[in-house]
């Protein structure tokens, strides 16, 4: 898991060179990039947002009721076991769990389509307040 | 080959969640809930490697892993 500086993810989104940039793009590609809550906040957009993502969770779960879908499958017994032991909790919410991981690539994914499409209007320095 | 034990799973979950989890995988309810669960299996893993910390000693150095000396 990387967890992502400011500087660092401004500077992939703008399509600049480093070795710092280099690690985020790694990151992204390996779905272990951790963004900074001011940072997710200041890019707020749909594909973008940790907060959406926990807002969606939290209103999910919390607030209105859900639409929801039955399933019935087949999963290896095995495979079944070492997740509900990562999780520590059942299999229903265990394979939530393992939903949940899966959709936030999505996001991810829309993050390394932005690399060097966009220019903000503030420095980084100027975004942390240094200057 | 051995055959591997299975367990069929009757669960309930959010409509929206699947669909997002879906698109990420490009495939259907099954092989989209094996996936999660790889990857939560792979976290596990993690976990047993951060215990590790510091608490193994190697017979060479990187570099000498690597091959570069």
């Amino acid at each position: 898991m990387t967890c992502a500086d400011t500087s660092s993810v401004v500077a992939y989104i703008q399509g600049e060179q480093g070795s710092d940039v280099d690690l985020v793009d790694r990151a992204l590609a390996d779905c272990s990039l951790v963004l900074a809550p001011g940072l997710a906040a200041l890019c707020c957009h749909s594909w973008f947002c940790r907060i959406e993502i926990r807002h969606e969770c939290w209103y999910d779960y919390g607030m209105a009721k859900e639409r929801m879908k039955k399933l019935t499958i087949l999963v290896p017994q095995d495979l079944l076991r070492r997740a509900e032991r990562a999780t520590k909790k059942g299999a229903t919410p265990t394979v939530r769990k393992g939903l949940e991981l899966l959709a936030a690539h999505d996001v991810y994914d829309h993050l390394l389509a932005l690399e060097g499409k966009v220019k903000f209007g503030l420095t980084w320095q100027e975004m942390r307040g240094e200057e | 080959m051995a055959k591997e034990r299975m367990k069929k799973l009757t669960i309930l979950v959010p409509e929206d969640l699947l669909r997002r989890a879906q698109r990420a995988t490009k495939g259907g309810a099954t092989p989209t809930v094996r996936k999660g669960l790889e990857l939560l299996a792979a976290h596990d893993a993690y976990e047993g490697l951060r215990k590790m910390r510091g608490k193994v000693k190697f017979g060479l150095t990187w570099q000498e892993m690597r091959g570069d000396e």
